[in-house]
C-alpha cells in the first residue's frame, strides 16, 4: 500500500463539500493479486484463520446475489492487514478533521456477473443504519479490487447529500432504486443528481456516513469484488433507545448507554501523535 | 471458648451494616458496574485497596496459617515469591501493559480475539471446573474457621456449612457485586486492622524473641529454610514463581482492574505497593499458625488450629472485631468468586455457544440460576470431600489446571508471532492434563472408598507435578504453533 499518499487540501475541501473523495491508487498489483485470492477464499467459506465471519449472507458459495461477509477481517490474515492499515485510518482522519480513527466493521463484497436488478443496492445513508453512534460523522473507505465501472455496478453518491441531515431513506435492499429517487427529490427539494464512483483497481473511495448512495445490476461478465471499511471517529460512544440497537456490531459487547466503542472489536486504526496507537497489527503473511 | 456475646454483637452490627450498606448502594449499580466491567477510572488508592481487598479472603487466611502450622517460618517463601511476582509485573509492566494497551475486558476475551471462539470456551471451561472445585474448599475453611473461633459446636461443622452456603447465595443473587465492592473496602479497613492487632497478641503471647527459638525447636533447624525444606525447596520455588505470575495475570478479578485503571503507568505503581500488601497478606496468617503450632503442639490439628489458638488468646472485643473482618473476607471472597463463575458460564460459555442473542434479563436470571447451582455444588463437594494434603495443595492442583495452559497461550499471543490456533489448544490440554487427572482419580478413588494413594498421585511429587504441568503447557504451545502454525488475523503488534 501507498503509504505517502494522503489526501490534499484541495481533496479535503472536495470531501468536505461534496461527501465523498476518490483516492489515487493505493494498492499495487501484487497486493491486488493476494487480496482476490484471499477475498475468493472468504466468498467460498475457506478461513484462514479458522475463525468465522460476525455474520455473513447469503451462506459460503453462494454468488447468486450479492455478497455481504461482515468482519470478514476475523478469518484472513491478508484481509485483515489492509482493513486495519494505518494509511486508511490516516487518510480517513486527514478527511473527517480528526485525530484519531477506528474501525466499526468491515464488509467484503460481491455483486455477481449479469446481476440484474438483485444486483441493485437501493438508495441509503449509512448513517440510518448507524443511529446507536453518538457522532453524527462516520467514514466509509470502499477499496476496489477489480476496476469498477458503470457496467460492473459502481457505487454511486449524492454529492453534497451530506448536508442534507438524516432522511430516513435506509433502503439498501431496496431494488427499485428509480423509484426512491422520486421520493428523496420530494422530501429534500433538491434535485437528485448522481456520480458513479469509478475506480481502477487498487483505488479507494471515501465517503461521509450521510452521503447518499446505492449502486445499480453488475452487467458485466465478471464479478465486482471490493471491501468495504466502516469507520468511527475515536472516543466515539454508544447511545442507547435508537433503531439501530440491534446493529450486529452492538452484539459483540452489548454496550450500556454511553459506553466507548473500543477494545479489540473498534481497534485503532490511527491516532495523531500517537505512531503505536494501532496495535492489532495484524500477522506477517 | 470465650465468644462473648459483645463479640457476637459485634459480628451482628457489621454484618447487618454491610447488607445495608450492599442494599441501599444498589442504586449506584450503573458507576460501580462502569468500573467493574468496562473499565473506566480507578485511581491510585481505589486500585491498590480493592486489588488487595479481593485477593484477601477468609481461605487465604486458613490455608496461610495451616502451611504455617505444618511447616513453620519457611513457609514464608510463599508470601515471598507472590510479593516479587507482583513487584516484577509492576516494575517491567510484563503482560499487564500490553493488555491495557489492546483494551481488552477480559482475558477470556483476549483469547477469542487472538486464536478462536473454541480456545475462548476451551479456557473458560477449564476455569470454570477449577473454580468450582476450589469453591467447595473455600465453604469448608470458612465453616472451620467460624466454629472453632466462636463457640458454635464442632459436631456443627455441616450445618454451618449449610447456614453459610445460604446467606452467601442470597447476599449474592441479591446484592450482587455492587454490594461486594462497598464491603470490599469496609472489610479492607477491618481485616488490616484485625490482622495487626492479632498478630501484636501472637507475638506478645510468644514472645519477639522466643517465638523463633520455640520454633526451631519445634520444626528442627533446616525448616527455617525454604530452600532446603522437604515441602518445598527449589522445585516449588519454581512452580509457586511461574503459578504467582499467572496468578497476577490470568485472574480475572485482578485482570479486571489492570483493565480498570486510569494508565498503564498506573497499573505499574499498583502492583508495586500491592506487593507489600501481598507480603503481609502472608505473612501474618502464617504468623497465627505458627503461633498455634507452638501454643497446641505438632500433633494438633493445621487447620484448626489457628482459629482455636486465636480464640484463646484474643480478649473480648478483638474476637468480635477479627470475626466480623473475617466473616466479611468469607462474604466478600465467595460472593465475588461466585459471580466470577458463573458470569464465565453465561458469558464465555452459554452466550458464545448460542447462535441467538440472550436478553440482558435472560442473561441475569441465567447467572442467578448459576450462582444457585455452584452455591448448591460446593456445599454438597465440601460436606463430602476430604482433603488429603492441605487445603494450600488442593487449590494450587486444582488451579494450575487452568493456569498451566492459559499462561503460555496468553504469553505468547502476546509476545510471539508464531503463537497459533493448534498452539492454543495443546498448551490447554498439556497443561491441563496432569492436575486434571490427579484431582479426578482422588475423587474417585475417595468415592469407591479408596484410601491407598492413585497413580497419578505418586507418578511425581506435587511440586513436580505442578511445575511440569507449565512445562507441558509451554512444549504445547510450542510444538502446535511450530508444526501446525496458522496465520492468525489479530496478532497484535509483537514487541
Amino acid at each position: 500500500m501507498d503509504i505517502h499518499a494522503l489526501p490534499t487540501t484541495v481533496d479535503v475541501a472536495f470531501f468536505r463539500s461534496n461527501g465523498y473523495w476518490l483516492s489515487p491508487r493505493l494498492f499495487s498489483d501484487a497486493e491486488l493479486a493476494e487480496l482476490r485470492v484471499h477475498h475468493a477464499a472468504v466468498v467460498a467459506g475457506e478461513y484462514e484463520t479458522k475463525r468465522p465471519p460476525l455474520n455473513r449472507d447469503p451462506e459460503p458459495g453462494n454468488t447468486s446475489r450479492l455478497v455481504q461477509v461482515n468482519n470478514a477481517y476475523w478469518t484472513d490474515a491478508t484481509i485483515a492487514r489492509h482493513v486495519l492499515s494505518v494509511q486508511i485510518g490516516r487518510i480517513a482522519a486527514r478527511l473527517l478533521g480528526v485525530k484519531g480513527i477506528r474501525l466499526w466493521h468491515d464488509q467484503l463484497l460481491l455483486k455477481p456477473p449479469q446481476s440484474g436488478k438483485a444486483g441493485n443496492i437501493g438508495w441509503h445513508q449509512d448513517r440510518g443504519y448507524w443511529a446507536c453512534l453518538d457522532r453524527d460523522e462516520q467514514i466509509t473507505a470502499w477499496i476496489a479490487l477489480e476496476d469498477v465501472n458503470e457496467e460492473n455496478g459502481c457505487m454511486e453518491v449524492v454529492p453534497g447529500s451530506h448536508t442534507w441531515g438524516l432522511l430516513g431513506e435506509d433502503h439498501f435492499y431496496h431494488q427499485d432504486i428509480d423509484q426512491q429517487i422520486a421520493r428523496i427529490e420530494q422530501k429534500t427539494g433538491k434535485p437528485f443528481t448522481t456520480k458513479p464512483c469509478i475506480l481502477p483497481a487498487g483505488c479507494v473511495s471515501f465517503h461521509h456516513s450521510l452521503t447518499i448512495h446505492g449502486s445499480r445490476p453488475n452487467v458485466s461478465t465478471r464479478p465486482r469484488i471490493s471491501i468495504a471499511v466502516h469507520l468511527i471517529i475515536d472516543g466515539t460512544r454508544y447511545r442507547a433507545g435508537t433503531p439501530s440497537e440491534d446493529h450486529t456490531s452492538n452484539t459483540l459487547r452489548r454496550p450500556r448507554d454511553g459506553d466507548l466503542y473500543a477494545g479489540p472489536y473498534f481497534p485503532v486504526l490511527f491516532r495523531e501523535d500517537e505512531p503505536n496507537a494501532n496495535v492489532w497489527m495484524t500477522a506477517e503473511p | 471458648m470465650r465468644f462473648s456475646t459483645f463479640d457476637w454483637t459485634l459480628v451482628a452490627v457489621y454484618v447487618l451494616l454491610a447488607f445495608a450498606i450492599g442494599m441501599l448502594a444498589r442504586k449506584r449499580i450503573t458507576n460501580i458496574a462502569d468500573y467493574l466491567v468496562a473499565g473506566r477510572h480507578i485511581r491510585y488508592n481505589l486500585g491498590v485497596a480493592s486489588l488487595v481487598a479481593t485477593e484477601l479472603g477468609l481461605v487465604t487466611m486458613m490455608y496461610f496459617a495451616e502451611q504455617g502450622y505444618r511447616f513453620g517460618f519457611a513457609a514464608f517463601i510463599i508470601g515471598v515469591i507472590w510479593a516479587a511476582a507482583y513487584f516484577m509485573i509492576g516494575q517491567t509492566g510484563f503482560v499487564v501493559e500490553r493488555i491495557r494497551q489492546l483494551e481488552i475486558i477480559t482475558i477470556t476475551e483476549y483469547f477469542q480475539v487472538r486464536y478462536s471462539r473454541g480456545v475462548r470456551v476451551l479456557a473458560a471451561s477449564l476455569l470454570t471446573i477449577a473454580g468450582v472445585l476450589s469453591l467447595g474448599v473455600f465453604l469448608k475453611l470458612g465453616a472451620v474457621f467460624i466454629v472453632n473461633f466462636t463457640d458454635i459446636p464442632e459436631t456443627s461443622l455441616h450445618l454451618t456449612m449449610t447456614i453459610l452456603v445460604v446467606i452467601v447465595v442470597i447476599y449474592t443473587i441479591l446484592g450482587g457485586m455492587v454490594s461486594v465492592v462497598l464491603t470490599d473496602y469496609v472489610q479492607f479497613v477491618f481485616l488490616a486492622i484485625g490482622m495487626l492487632m492479632a498478630s501484636v497478641f501472637v507475638l506478645h503471647y510468644h514472645g519477639i524473641i522466643s517465638i523463633f527459638e520455640k520454633a526451631r525447636e519445634l520444626y528442627g533447624a533446616g525448616a527455617m529454610n525454604p530452600f532446603t525444606h522437604p515441602e518445598y525447596g527449589w522445585t516449588f520455588i519454581a512452580y509457586w514463581a511461574v503459578f504467582a505470575v499467572s496468578g497476577c495475570v490470568l485472574w480475572q478479578p485482578v485482570a479486571q482492574r489492570i483493565l480498570a485503571s486510569e494508565n498503564p503507568e498506573l497499573n505499574r505503581r499498583i502492583f508495586k505497593s500491592t506487593s507489600v500488601m501481598f507480603l503481609g497478606r502472608a505473612f501474618f496468617p502464617i504468623l497465627w499458625g505458627i503461633g498455634a503450632a507452638l501454643y497446641f503442639g505438632a500433633a494438633g490439628d493445621p487447620t484448626a488450629g489457628m482459629p482455636k489458638f486465636l480464640a484463646e488468646i484474643l480478649p473480648i472485643g478483638i474476637l468480635g472485631f477479627l470475626a466480623a473482618g473475617m466473616f466479611a473476607a468469607l462474604m466478600s471472597t465467595d460472593d465475588s468468586y461466585l459471580i466470577a463463575w458463573s458470569g464465565i458460564i453465561v458469558q464465555d460459555l452459554i452466550a458464545p455457544l448460542r447462535t441467538k442473542e440472550i436478553s440482558g434479563t435472560g442473561r441475569v436470571m441465567l447467572t442467578r440460576i448459576c450462582v444457585f447451582v455452584i452455591g448448591f455444588l460446593m456445599l454438597i463437594f465440601g460436606i463430602w470431600y476430604e482433603l488429603k494434603d492441605s487445603a494450600f495443595r488442593y487449590l494450587l492442583d486444582v488451579t494450575t489446571i487452568y493456569y498451566a495452559g492459559g499462561l503460555p497461550v496468553l504469553v505468547a499471543g502476546l509476545y510471539w508471532k508464531r503463537a497459533s490456533l493448534p498452539g492454543a489448544y495443546l498448551a490447554f490440554a498439556f497443561g491441563a492434563f496432569l492436575p486434571l487427572a490427579f484431582v479426578a482419580e482422588d475423587i474417585i478413588l475417595q468415592a469407591r472408598g479408596i484410601s491407598e494413594p492413585g497413580f497419578f498421585n505418586e507418578l511425581f511429587s506435587a511440586n513436580m507435578r505442578g511445575l511440569m504441568s507449565f512445562v507441558l503447557g509451554f512444549i504445547g504451545m510450542g510444538i502446535g504453533s511450530i508444526i501446525t502454525g496458522n496465520s492468525p488475523a489479530l496478532a497484535g503488534k509483537q514487541s
